[in-house]
């Protein structure tokens, strides 16, 4: 696999993880944008990246072209990770507002809210 | 067919219950589908019984281990549903009169009618674990309908004892049943009977006996578990007098009964049921004679009763065995009928003590006579069927040689009897010697009771008589019943008088017996009932159980997100070390093909930066930054390697993000909280081994070469099928069009969320 973007990948699991040990709302989401990225690049380069060749055919397909399929899976992810963090950020919003504080370690019971 | 007709006629509640309180006036009408069950069971069934064609039905379940669904129609079951039936339909009428007014009514209707089903379908099963499913779906409804007034505290703790005891023996008593299966060889009643050598001489025969005996001895309530019945009787009436009385606490006899011979004959057998049988009389009967409800007077008989069956049972001759089913079927009578009476009783006066009710027939005419002939034969006096039962009791017990069983049983029988005249004469037929009579002095809080309620309790009355007087008229029935637990017995002629002898002189000692205990009995009533030692080590054991738990709770659900997180990564890392560095080895080697232009490198070393710049900063805006930075590197790539659509989604995503972030960012407080230094670099060591754990993996997942035909078919059809020449949106709208859905209904989903968040934190806010 290609070095620079395991590396990449890497750092993103790494950092992201980091980010969801510390106590503060933000970090928690943004260690979630971390590790969605992450994700999303390790699938999308699972399929063999490929430099300026993108999949738009004519009638008779071109014989090498980027691979669609990790493509269109990584669409997804990105459209449902968007879904994901925005639904967080407004529910830890809301937690906030109720428990006064952005400390997450306040959130460790549920009856209290 | 059979069986098919008897179930929809019961199934048939669940359409016409509603309906029928819905439209009707006459809610009477609801034991209507009981009654026609009833009698479809009887009129199809009875032809072909004493024809001695036997009914059975298969419906293939899983055939590969020889589990089918098994119905047999055998003589005992055919008297268990006829009770069940019978009673249940007499009991739905009692209960039409008993719920009027209750907001809950239709429910308790059609939870009787699941449990009427339940327990037809356990009398017919012929297969060992379509009968513990029948068995555990009573246990269920029973603790539906304990728990009946779920308002009430004591009314859930008490529906949770009797679950927690009747379904702590269905375990039990299920490995029981795969046990005996294994040895028996078969899951059907009918082969293992064929089988039942093999079963009695296996080595495994004491943990099967004690197992199938745990699940019966904690549904019929005997000693040791007793406890759980009178709990139960906090249930409505109805309830009471069906489950707890006639029906369910007969399950476990049953199952003695089909037991008898495939488990019954050996010495180990007789010890227990007898030994069980009669200290369960006993202390039954001590409980009733201590207390003044006349609910846990009856609950107190039951037991005894119980008690004296499993004893029967114990014994296996053929005499005991017909004594034992003369004993229900007197039982599930007149019991069923006094219960229903108290219940009446209880709701016209506004109690069950007995020592406040007095002279009820006057107001209660019919009530009182229901309830006196139900206690004649209770008794055990002629010309009622309890006389018979008690008869043929004790002469299946005089050729025993143990002399100390026949007096705990005259004991017993006396105990029942003393109670018999407690709870049946004494509301109703005694003075009351302090309070003046007077018309004025009007003791019931309603004049009339529906009528129903004194019908129900006067007919299974009057069937007693009936059946007393003219027993021919169903010992047919309970020769085949007899026939169908002991195949070669003598069937005996059950007739009211047979002469006088030994049984005879014990029963007049019986009432003698009795009536001094009667006369006796007001001093052995307690102010307040102790809780008996059964009691206090459910309680015990519940707590401590409960107690184990939520401590183990407390230690592995800590609550703290750092500490679930710790745990599934260090378990992940270890775990795929663990496996993988053996057989791929820790080297990861480099190879590409692929030109990396600057452009490249110095993008990835700037979202690198960044993404180690989050996690130190303590700056909300220079996170945003960093994050959107990573987003448009993120973009960048991916249009460099070939995905213009995804460049173009993710750039889109970015921006929406920071917009929102930027919205909220005034709300969020800036964080000043930090970690101490020794447990930082504990996550600071969690987080790289994982991040490398994740490098390595990457690295070594050139190997893995996904299945390239897939996207080369893509390809080749997106401009023919799929008529677009960008192959990932044709993917995505045509090929893969249902995962896009799934991604729509997704985001719609997170949409509501967040609106709904949002409107509470705007109203909060105003």
């Amino acid at each position: 696999m290609e070095l620079i973007i395991s590396l990449l990948i890497a750092g993103f699991f790494g950092t992201g993880v980091y980010c969801l040990f510390q106590r503060s709302f933000i970090k928690l989401i943004a260690g979630l944008i971390l590790i969605g990225q992450g994700a999303n690049l390790l699938v999308f380069s699972v399929g063999g990246l490929m430099s300026l060749k993108p999949a738009f055919v004519g009638k008779e397909a071109p014989p090498m072209v980027a691979d669609p399929l990790p493509q269109a899976l990584v669409l997804t992810a990105i459209v449902i990770s968007f879904g994901l963090i925005i639904f967080t950020i407004s529910l830890l919003l809301k937690a906030q507002r109720e428990l006064k504080s952005d400390d997450l370690n306040q959130l460790n019971t549920t009856d209290t809210l | 067919m059979f069986f098919a007709l008897t179930f929809s006629i019961l199934a048939s509640a669940f359409l016409l219950v509603p309906l029928i309180k819905k439209f009707s006036g006459a809610r009477v009408l609801v034991s209507l589908p009981a009654g026609l069950a009833f009698f479809a069971f009887l009129f199809m069934g009875w032809p072909s019984l004493r024809s001695g064609e036997v009914i059975t039905h298969t419906l293939e379940w899983f055939p590969s281990m020889g589990i089918n669904l098994d119905f047999q129609l055998t003589g005992m079951g055919f008297v268990l549903g006829l009770l069940v039936m019978g009673i249940g339909a007499l009991i739905m009428s009692y209960a039409s009169g008993y719920m009027k007014g209750d907001a809950k009514e239709t429910r308790l209707y059609l939870l009787l009618y699941s449990f009427m089903v339940a327990m037809v379908g356990l009398a017919v099963s012929n297969n060992l674990l379509l009968f513990f499913i029948f068995w555990e779906l009573t246990s269920i409804i029973s603790y539906l309908l304990v728990g009946f007034k779920h308002e009430y505290e004591t009314s859930r703790k008490n529906a949770l004892q009797a679950l927690l005891i009747t379904g702590g023996g269905g375990i039990a008593m299920l490995i029981g049943l795969v046990m005996l299966s294994h040895v028996g060889g078969a899951w059907t009643f009918t082969e293992l009977t064929a089988n039942a050598h093999l079963i009695t001489e296996s080595a495994l025969y004491p943990y099967i006996l004690t197992l199938v005996l745990l699940g019966a001895f904690t549904k019929s309530a005997q000693f040791p578990f007793h406890f759980w019945l009178p709990n139960a009787m906090g249930a409505p009436t109805p309830v009471s007098a069906y489950l707890h009385s006639a029906t369910m606490v007969k399950a476990g006899i049953f199952l003695m009964f089909v037991m008898t011979p495939i488990l019954g004959g050996t010495e180990l057998w007789k010890t227990t049921l007898i030994t069980t049988g009669s200290i369960t009389l006993l202390v039954g009967g001590w409980f009733g004679l201590t207390q003044k409800d006349l609910k846990a007077i009856l609950a107190g008989t039951t037991i005894s009763v119980l008690g004296l069956i499993t004893f029967l049972i114990g014994i296996g001759s053929d005499k005991a065995i017909l004594a034992a089913i003369l004993v229900m079927v007197a039982h599930a009578l007149y019991k069923a009928s006094l219960f229903m009476m108290v219940g009446a009783v209880d709701l016209a006066t506004g109690t069950r003590n007995i020592n406040e009710l007095r002279g009820l027939k006057k107001w209660m005419p019919l009530t009182a006579t229901a309830a006196l002939l139900a206690g004649l034969s209770k008794m055990g006096l002629p010309p009622f069927y309890g006389f018979i039962a008690k008869e043929y009791l004790y002469k299946a017990a005089i050729p025993l040689p143990m002399e100390w069983i026949q007096a705990v049983l005259v004991l017993g029988n006396a105990i029942i009897l003393a109670l018999a005249i407690k709870v049946s004469i004494i509301p109703f037929f005694a003075k009351d010697k302090e309070k003046q009579e007077s018309a004025s002095d009007n003791p019931l809080h309603k004049n009339e009771l529906d009528w129903t309620m004194s019908v129900s309790p006067f007919v299974l009355a009057i069937l007693g008589v009936l059946f007393g007087a003219f027993p021919n008229l169903i010992t047919p029935m309970v020769h085949t019943a007899v026939h169908s637990i002991t195949p070669e017995a003598n069937l005996y002629a059950v007739k009211l008088w047979s002469g006088v002898n030994w049984p005879l002189i014990l029963s007049i000692f019986t009432v003698g017996l009795g009536l001094a205990l009667f006369f006796s009995s007001r001093w052995l009533e307690k102010k307040e009932t102790p809780k008996s030692w059964g009691v206090v080590i459910y309680e015990r054991l519940l707590e401590a159980v409960l107690c184990l738990f939520k401590k183990t709770t407390r230690v592995v659900q800590s609550g703290y997100l750092q500490n679930y997180l710790a745990v599934i990564l260090i378990a992940t890392v270890a775990l795929v070390a663990w496996k993988s560095i053996p057989t791929m080895g820790l080297w990861v080697s480099y190879e590409s093909n692929l030109t990396l232009t600057p452009i490249i490198i110095i993008t990835a070393v700037i979202m690198l930066i960044s993404a180690f710049w989050i996690c130190i900063t303590k700056s909300k805006l220079n996170s945003i930054i960093a994050l959107g930075v990573i987003g448009a590197g993120v973009a960048l790539l991916f249009a460099y390697y070939s995905a213009p659509d995804l460049a173009i989604t993710q750039l889109l995503v970015e921006s929406l993000i920071v917009v929102m972030f930027a919205w909220v960012i005034k709300d969020i407080k800036p964080h000043n909280l930090s970690t101490p230094l020794l447990l930082n670099s504990w996550y600071l060591i969690i987080s790289a081994s994982f991040s490398l754990l994740i490098f390595t993996l990457v690295m070594k997942s050139k190997l893995v070469n996904l299945a390239p035909a897939i996207s080369q078919k893509m390809v080749e059809m997106s401009y023919p099928e799929g008529f677009g020449s960008n192959v990932v949106n044709v993917t995505l709208v045509d090929f893969r069009a249902l995962d896009t859905w799934g991604e729509a209904t997704v985001i719609s989903i997170a949409a509501i969320g967040v609106w709904i968040l949002g409107k509470n934190l705007i109203s909060k806010k105003s």
